[in-house]
């Protein structure tokens, strides 16, 4: 059909506005704030609350803990997904176990309530421990919630993560005719764990590379599971934010501008990378 | 003026020129063969017929109207790709009545007509077939009569035949020179291939740099170097 | 092997639902039992006839996810429609990653200034709003791969049978486009139905929706009505799933 150009650039005008305006005020009024030109108790531009937060240790050991937490969780979860994915395609690569779903349907909140319910002291998991006799008291079982080491969120997030990288490894295993590969594999002299380790692997991971950095994205900015299930120090990034923008401490909200502008340009500078067009190599 | 009647179309992609002060004519329920390699302009020639593509420069009369900026939807000129694009939640009957149904036509006149092209086409038996249940030949019949039941004024066809095997090939050879001359259609017939120009035409084109040639006979197609129809003879009698 | 692996994950995805299941039925269930002592269903009377107005609160989960997920998918649809015709198609397509990659609360921190100044924190269109931009850049993206070539050559069709816009829309686009529809109206719904983050911020506690309510229960350590609360969330999600599993991600 003949398109109107004209329309078609207020069209794209609009929906760069749409995705970018909203949020791209947001980080200036942010910036503004936190440099004490804008706010309550604005007294004009300082550094102040910028060095406060680089030199004050709260800040980069959320961004630690956040980090820290996140990798682990994915890496957890991407060797548990490929694990069920590679056993369960090995002799007929049909589609993923249905039940991978039922975690997809469960959002962060309550997936942390039930972690609670599952791993406290006086959860499923002490019970079924006292029950076989490993312990003989609840206090006796180890903090697995709101612990320094962020144990229950890391399984949470796990428990969350993997089913989702699992349905997405069957879905490239089966848009790249893994079987294909699979069977050429074989008639080159591959034994399976050379298939597994020179092939499958390395062609899942590379096609799922964007979404495997956006899952850590995400696990990075979690909330609510580490809202319910961490613990107050360190802190992860996005429950530091939320308790320095809450506590209505006026003096504390130029500090939260601060990281939630650090935090945004870090985001956006790892989508960004992420984004970028692989180089061929020669 | 002829039927058809393109004069200086021009069009740029970018810094490329792909068609060049391009302009011919075409008499009525005649059919045109434009033979061309890959790359030089026939599909996009066809879509600015269609109204699919605007020129950059340039005016399509037909039958004395100028279309040039009219919508595709009110030219009349059907367009038909190579692959048959035929509309995959519909049957083969819905397929060939879907011109008539977007006209809001009596259902019962409908029937009448889908049922008489299914007949013509060969496809008796088959109206309540799914398109991915028919083999290539079938899906380019369906695809010729739903463009055919609406009387287009002007059938532009892009290599229809190019993906089908050689024998289905020459069968919807036939079947379109049949159809042509019973339905008195008007038709520009895009192919790279030799023979299929020379069959499927009353007129033959080449497009080369952008331009096209329109033969005054056979004989001055064969003797234009640049068409390669020396060359084929010269193999033909080499190996014979 | 298959066996053993779904008989694993069917313990691990289905034993937390049976936690919630019985602490919403538990009348007492002291540690070290394994099971509830006894089951009562006074708590499920109790939570729908409680002074907190639950039933107010789902159908306002309710009505903010449908019409946001309508309203969503086709923005979505029509959005990346437009964007798949563009020559920086792949710039346009990369912007969506930004908003949709920033999760709910932090988004919600870095826009609550201009919801605040607009008058909308702490109201229903506020929230609709903030949902609205984050879920719209996902279901662009979701479309992304639905604007084939072909689809936009069957629209071309439609054109020169003589079929306009509308036409071509009706009869072709959108019964070529059921499945997909369908899928982002789900996925675009559990995104605001799932949502705690951003309600939380922009509704700064005025907008008491189902998780908001659950986040409630859960600080007031009355964890029968949590576990009902996450069972009404997470209901219409398995039952969806149940009747079609085609609702997968893309």
């Amino acid at each position: 059909m003949i398109l109107y150009p004209k329309r078609n650039t207020i069209a794209m005008t609009f929906y760069v506005l749409l995705l970018l305006l909203p949020i791209g005020l947001g980080l200036l009024y942010a910036l503004g704030y936190s440099l004490g030109l804008i706010g309550a108790l604005s007294d004009g531009f300082t550094a102040d609350h910028w060095i406060k937060v680089l030199t004050g240790g709260e800040f980069l050991g959320a961004l630690g803990c956040s980090a820290g937490v996140a990798l682990i969780s994915l890496s957890v979860a991407l060797v548990l997904a490929l694990v069920v994915v590679i056993k369960w395609t090995q002799h007929k690569p049909d589609q993923a176990p249905a039940i991978l779903y039922v975690p997809l349907s469960i959002p962060p909140i309550i997936a942390a309530f039930i972690g609670f319910q599952v791993m406290s002291n006086s959860g499923l998991l002490s019970r079924w421990a006292f029950q076989a006799g490993w312990i003989t008291d609840q206090a006796e079982f180890g903090p697995l919630v709101n612990d320094p080491y962020y144990i229950g969120v890391i399984l949470t997030q796990v428990m969350m993560t993997f089913p989702y990288l699992a349905l997405l490894f069957t879905n490239i295993y089966q848009q790249e005719n893994m079987v294909l590969l699979r069977q050429l594999s074989v008639t080159l002299g591959s034994s399976e764990q050379q298939i597994q380790t020179k092939v499958i692997i390395p062609v899942l991971l590379q096609k799922a590379r964007t979404n495997l950095i956006l899952c850590a994205v995400f696990l990075m900015s979690a909330y609510e599971i580490p809202l319910l299930l961490g613990t107050q120090s360190p802190l992860m990034m996005s429950v530091l934010m939320g308790q320095k923008f809450k506590k209505f401490n006026l003096a504390d909200i130029p500090q939260a501008y601060v990281m939630t502008v650090l935090y945004a340009f870090l985001m956006i500078g790892l989508i960004a990378l992420t984004l970028r067009k692989p180089k061929r190599r020669a | 003026m002829g039927y058809l009647d393109i004069q200086r179309i021009h069009k740029k992609f970018g810094d490329k020129t792909i068609l060049h002060d391009l302009s011919f004519q075409l008499e009525k329920h005649k059919t045109l063969s434009v033979l061309g390699k890959s790359g030089c302009g026939k599909t996009t020639l066809l879509k600015i017929m269609a109204g699919l593509l605007p020129p950059d420069g340039g005016d399509i009369f037909l039958a004395d109207q100028n279309i040039t900026l009219v919508e595709p939807q009110l030219r009349g000129a059907v367009y038909l790709y190579q692959q048959p694009l035929l509309f995959p939640h519909l049957n083969v009957h819905e397929n060939i009545a879907f011109g008539l149904k977007i006209r809001h036509l009596p259902a019962t006149q409908i029937k009448e007509e889908t049922q008489s092209m299914l007949h013509e086409l060969g496809l008796d038996g088959l109206q309540h077939r799914m398109p991915e249940a028919l083999s290539g030949g079938q899906k380019q019949r369906v695809a010729f009569g739903r463009a055919l039941i609406i009387k287009p004024n002007l059938l532009l066809l892009d290599e229809p035949f190019g993906a089908l095997d050689i024998e289905t090939r020459v069968v919807m050879q036939t079947l379109f020179r049949k159809i042509a001359a019973e339905h008195q259609i008007t038709s520009v017939f895009v192919t790279h291939d030799l023979k299929e120009a020379v069959l499927m035409g009353d007129h033959i084109a080449l497009m080369d740099n952008g331009q096209l040639v329109v033969y005054p006979s056979l004989q001055a197609f064969i003797d234009d170097e640049r068409t390669g129809m020396q060359n084929e003879i010269k193999f033909w009698k080499l190996i014979k | 092997m298959r066996k053993a692996i779904l008989t694993v994950l069917s313990l691990l995805f289905l034993m937390p639902i049976g936690v919630l299941i019985l602490l919403s039925v538990a009348e007492s269930w002291r540690f070290p039992m394994l099971l509830p002592q006894a089951i009562t269903f006074d708590y499920w009377k109790d939570f729908f006839r409680s002074s907190g107005n639950m039933n107010h609160s789902i159908g306002l989960s309710l009505l903010l996810a449908v019409t946001v997920a309508g309203a969503v998918t086709m923005a979505g649809f029509f959005t990346s429609k437009l964007v798949q015709k563009q020559e920086n198609k792949r710039f346009l397509l990369q912007l969506a990653y930004f908003p949709y990659s920033f999760s709910p609360v932090i988004y919600a921190f870095c826009v609550q200034f201009l919801f605040l100044r607009l008058g909308l924190s702490g109201t229903f269109a506020g929230v609709w709003i903030a949902q609205f931009l984050l879920a719209f850049p996902f279901a662009v993206l979701l479309f992304s791969s639905h604007w084939t070539p072909v689809l936009f050559d069957m629209e071309q069709m439609v054109a020169t049978l003589g079929g306009n816009r509308w036409q071509a829309f009706r009869e072709v686009l959108f019964p070529m486009s059921k499945s997909i529809l369908m899928l982002a109206f789900f996925q675009t719904f559990l995104i605001s139905w799932f949502d705690y983050g951003l309600v939380s911020v922009i509704g700064v506690g005025k907008i008491q929706t189902l998780t908001v309510r659950t986040y409630q229960f859960v600080g007031e350590s009355n964890v029968y009505f949590a576990a009902i609360a996450s069972l009404l969330i997470i209901w219409p999600p398995l039952m969806l799933w149940w009747v079609n599993r085609k609702f997968i991600f893309v």
